[in-house]
């Protein structure tokens, strides 16, 4: 339990040491950058939903 | 079917007055997932040859348009919708607590290799990058999440089931 809590401590302090080793300005791009959002999210928790009405509704009829 | 429904909604506004309130104005956490998603993007590209600057959120391949992770991309409310299915729907507390932070880890790291995957894009089809961003969420995020949520639902069976035999014995 000990060695797991260490090797995630180390995980989590070299993930801050690249975090906060980047420096500088970004040079010229030849357009504006593409930005991610996550799309799509209703979908996913209509999905989850039903998938709990289901397993809600099916063991109440057995 | 009720108690779920309750849960999950509380568990949602908790979750959007908690974020409003305290984790966007404070910024440090979605900074820190967008930060580092996008460090790690850039060493698992580096893994395969690529080389790829970083600045901030912004990732650049050389001549090419960059990637920014803005809050919306760091997958943090993927991470509380996600939380709250585990949490409101019935199971046994100790591997909630698994499914919780497995859940949430495996998000993250579905996160890093789909912004990898969008720097290549840039690379290979930017003209189709917004389509391919579009349906992202569907080829990394949910079919995971939704098989998560299923073998919790089955965990969840098997609890109860396990426990009305003990009670029967």
């Amino acid at each position: 339990m000990n060695n797991k809590l260490t090797t995630l401590i180390i995980i989590a302090l070299s993930m801050l040491t690249f975090v906060f080793s980047q420096g500088g300005d970004p040079p010229p791009l030849p357009g504006a950058p593409n930005q991610g959002p996550i799309s799509g999210m209703g979908w996913l928790a209509m999905s989850g939903l039903i998938l709990a009405a289901k397993k809600y509704f099916g063991s109440h009829k057995k | 079917m009720i108690g779920f429904l309750v849960k999950a909604g509380l568990f949602y506004i908790v979750w959007q007055v908690v974020y409003e309130s305290v984790i966007y104005p404070d910024g440090r956490l979605d900074q820190f997932l967008a930060v580092s998603v996008a460090i790690l993007a850039k060493y698992g590209l580096a893994l395969f040859g690529w080389n790829i600057n970083v600045w901030d959120r912004l990732l650049v391949i050389d001549g090419y348009r960059g990637v920014e992770v803005l809050n919306g991309c760091n997958a943090l409310t993927l991470m509380a919708l996600y939380s709250g299915f585990i949490v409101s729907f019935q199971g046994p507390n100790q591997k909630r607590i698994k499914y919780l932070l497995g859940g949430i880890g495996i998000i993250f790291i579905l996160n890093v290799i789909r912004i990898m995957a969008f720097s290549l894009a840039t690379v290979y089809f930017q003209p189709h990058w917004d389509t391919f961003h579009e349906f992202s969420s569907f080829i990394f995020f949910y079919p995971v999440i939704l098989g998560i949520w299923y073998q919790w639902t089955l965990l969840s069976e098997e609890n109860t089931q396990s426990s009305s035999e003990l009670s029967i014995a």
